[in-house]
C-alpha cells in the first residue's frame, strides 16, 4: 500500500497571508487547523529530515515558510488546532500521539534513518526516551523558533540564543488584536449602551481608560512597568491611566460640589485600575514566563483586594447616581 | 513584595543526574547549564514550571509541579467547577493561548475561586470529564 504523503510548498499565498490575519484577530479561533498526517516540503527523499509540527495553522505555516529550498518530510500531529506549546502543555501535543502518529502514517517504510526533529517547544508534552522505546525514533529537539531551523540543520547544533525563547515588542503586539476582539469591544458596546440609554454616563469614559491600559499599553509596556506581578502592574498602569478622568472632576469649576467631585475622581481611580489590574492578571497565560504556582499565588493574594476596589469604585458611581 | 514568583516547585537531584544534558536543551529559559558531567540548575528564578525537563530526564532526577501559568484558565476552570485546569475556549479543542474568556465570567466570589483553584473540591459532574482531561493550560 502506498504511504499517503501530500506535497506542500513552504511559499505563503495571499490566501495564506489573509487567513493569518483572521487567526490573529481570533476569528474562529478553534477553526485554523492543517489535516494531521505526512506532507513532502519539496522532494524529499528516504535520508531527509523529519521535521514535527502541530496542527495549529500559524504553527504550521511558520514551518514550512522557515524551510525555503530545504527538502524535508512534516509529520503534523493532531493537537485539535492548538499550537505546539500549548498543546505540549495540554499533552496533545505528546508522547503518545507522537507513537501513534508515526505508526499511523507508515513513517518507518518512508524514511531509512530514525530521527526526529521536534521543536523545543513540544518537550513539556514529549518523553524523548518514551517515544525512542516506544517507535525506535530518536527524538532530537531543534530551536525554539521555526526562523532558525534552516541554520539548525546545517551544523544540527542549537546555540544557547536558539534555545531561549523571547517575548519581544513585536511578539507582545501581535496579541493585541485578539485581546481587543475579546475584550474591548463588549466591554465597550456595553458600557456604551449605559451611556446612551443615559443610565451611566462616566462608566465608558472609565472603561476605554481601563481597555487601553489593561488590553493595548499593558502588553506593550511589560517589561517596564514597576513591580514583577502583573495585577500591582496592571493597578499602576490603571491608575496612570484613570489621571486625566481624575483631573476632569478635580478642574470642575466653581460651581461643582466637592463631595460629587471626590466620589467622581475616587470611582474613576477604583474602577480603571481594578478592571486594568484584572486584565494585566489575565495576560499571564499569553506571556513566555508565568508559572503556575506563582499565577496561583498572585490569584489568592489580589483577587479579594481586586473585589473590594472595584465594589468600591461602583459604589462612589451609585452614590453620585442615586444623589 | 509584589513578586508571586519568586520561588518555583523545581526539585533536582543532582545525584541521579548522568549528564546527558537534555534537560538544558529543552529549557526555554535557561534554568539549567550543561556542566560538565552533570547539569546544574543555574537560574532556578527562572523557572515556568513547564515540566519539559522532568518529562525528558531519563533518570528522574527533576521534580516540578508542571502546569501553564494562565490565570484565565485558571479561574475560568474554577469557576465551572473543574479540577484541572483548561482554557476558556467554548470549543473542545480550545485554542487560547492567552486571550480572557468573556467579560461574563469575571469572578463574582474571590473565596469560592481560591477554594476551587486549591484542588479539594472534586469536579461538579462527570460529563465534564473527558474534557477535562483533555484541557490542561491554554
Amino acid at each position: 500500500m502506498p504511504i499517503a504523503v501530500q506535497p506542500v510548498s513552504s511559499a505563503l499565498t495571499w490566501a495564506d497571508h489573509w487567513y493569518h490575519i483572521r487567526a490573529r484577530l481570533g476569528f474562529r479561533r478553534a477553526h485554523h487547523r492543517v489535516e494531521p498526517g505526512l506532507y513532502a516540503l519539496g522532494n524529499p527523499d528516504p535520508d531527509s529530515p523529519v521535521l514535527v509540527s502541530a496542527n495549529y495553522t500559524l504553527s504550521y505555516d511558520a514551518l514550512r515558510s522557515a524551510l525555503l529550498g530545504v527538502n524535508a518530510w512534516i509529520l503534523v500531529l493532531d493537537t485539535h488546532g492548538v499550537n505546539v506549546w500549548c498543546a505540549a502543555g495540554k499533552g496533545t501535543f505528546g508522547t503518545e500521539e507522537l507513537v501513534q502518529r508515526i505508526q499511523a502514517t507508515d513513517l518507518g517504510r518512508l524514511v531509512r534513518h530514525r530521527l526526529l526533529i521536534l521543536p523545543q517547544l513540544g518537550a513539556p508534552g514529549v518523553s524523548a526516551h518514551e517515544v525512542k522505546q516506544r517507535s525506535g525514533f530518536r527524538v532530537e529537539y531543534g530551536p525554539v523558533r521555526a526562523a532558525d531551523l534552516p541554520e539548525y540543520l546545517k551544523t544540527r547544533q542549537a546555540t544557547p540564543q536558539m534555545r531561549r525563547v523571547r517575548f519581544s515588542i513585536g511578539d507582545r503586539a501581535v496579541l493585541i488584536p485578539v485581546e481587543a476582539v475579546h475584550i474591548a469591544l463588549p466591554v465597550l458596546l456595553i458600557t456604551a449602551a449605559l451611556r446612551v440609554t443615559g443610565v451611566v454616563h462616566h462608566f465608558y469614559n472609565q472603561a476605554v481608560a481601563a481597555v487601553l491600559a489593561g488590553a493595548v499599553l499593558f502588553p506593550l509596556l511589560l517589561p517596564w512597568i514597576p513591580t514583577r506581578d502583573f495585577s500591582t502592574k496592571g493597578y499602576l498602569l490603571g491608575a496612570l491611566l484613570a489621571l486625566p478622568l481624575i483631573l476632569r472632576e478635580v478642574l470642575a469649576g466653581p460651581q461643582a460640589v466637592w463631595w460629587r467631585q471626590a466620589a467622581g475622581a475616587l470611582s474613576s481611580l477604583l474602577i480603571v485600575s481594578t478592571v486594568s489590574a484584572f486584565l494585566s492578571l489575565n495576560f499571564t497565560g499569553s506571556t513566555v514566563f508565568t508559572s503556575r504556582s506563582g499565577v496561583r499565588r498572585e490569584i489568592f493574594r489580589y483577587v479579594p483586594a481586586m473585589a473590594g476596589s472595584l465594589g468600591a469604585g461602583i459604589g462612589f458611581s451609585l452614590l453620585l447616581w442615586l444623589l | 513584595m509584589f513578586n508571586s514568583y519568586a520561588v518555583s516547585t523545581l526539585q533536582y537531584d543532582s545525584q541521579l543526574c548522568t549528564g546527558c544534558q537534555l534537560c538544558s536543551a529543552v529549557c526555554p529559559h535557561g534554568v539549567f547549564a550543561a556542566a560538565g558531567r552533570k547539569a546544574k540548575l543555574v537560574r532556578p528564578e527562572a523557572c515556568m514550571e513547564c515540566g519539559a525537563c522532568r518529562l525528558n530526564c531519563p533518570e528522574g532526577a527533576i521534580r516540578v509541579d508542571s502546569g501553564v501559568g494562565c490565570a484565565a484558565a485558571m479561574m475560568w476552570s474554577a469557576l465551572r467547577g473543574q479540577k484541572e485546569i483548561s482554557c476558556g475556549s467554548s470549543a473542545g479543542a480550545g485554542a487560547y493561548r492567552g486571550g480572557t474568556p468573556p467579560a461574563e465570567i469575571m469572578p463574582p466570589c474571590a473565596r469560592v475561586i481560591a477554594r476551587t483553584i486549591a484542588g479539594p473540591n472534586p469536579p461538579r459532574q462527570s460529563a465534564n470529564k473527558n474534557r477535562a482531561r483533555e484541557g490542561r493550560g491554554c
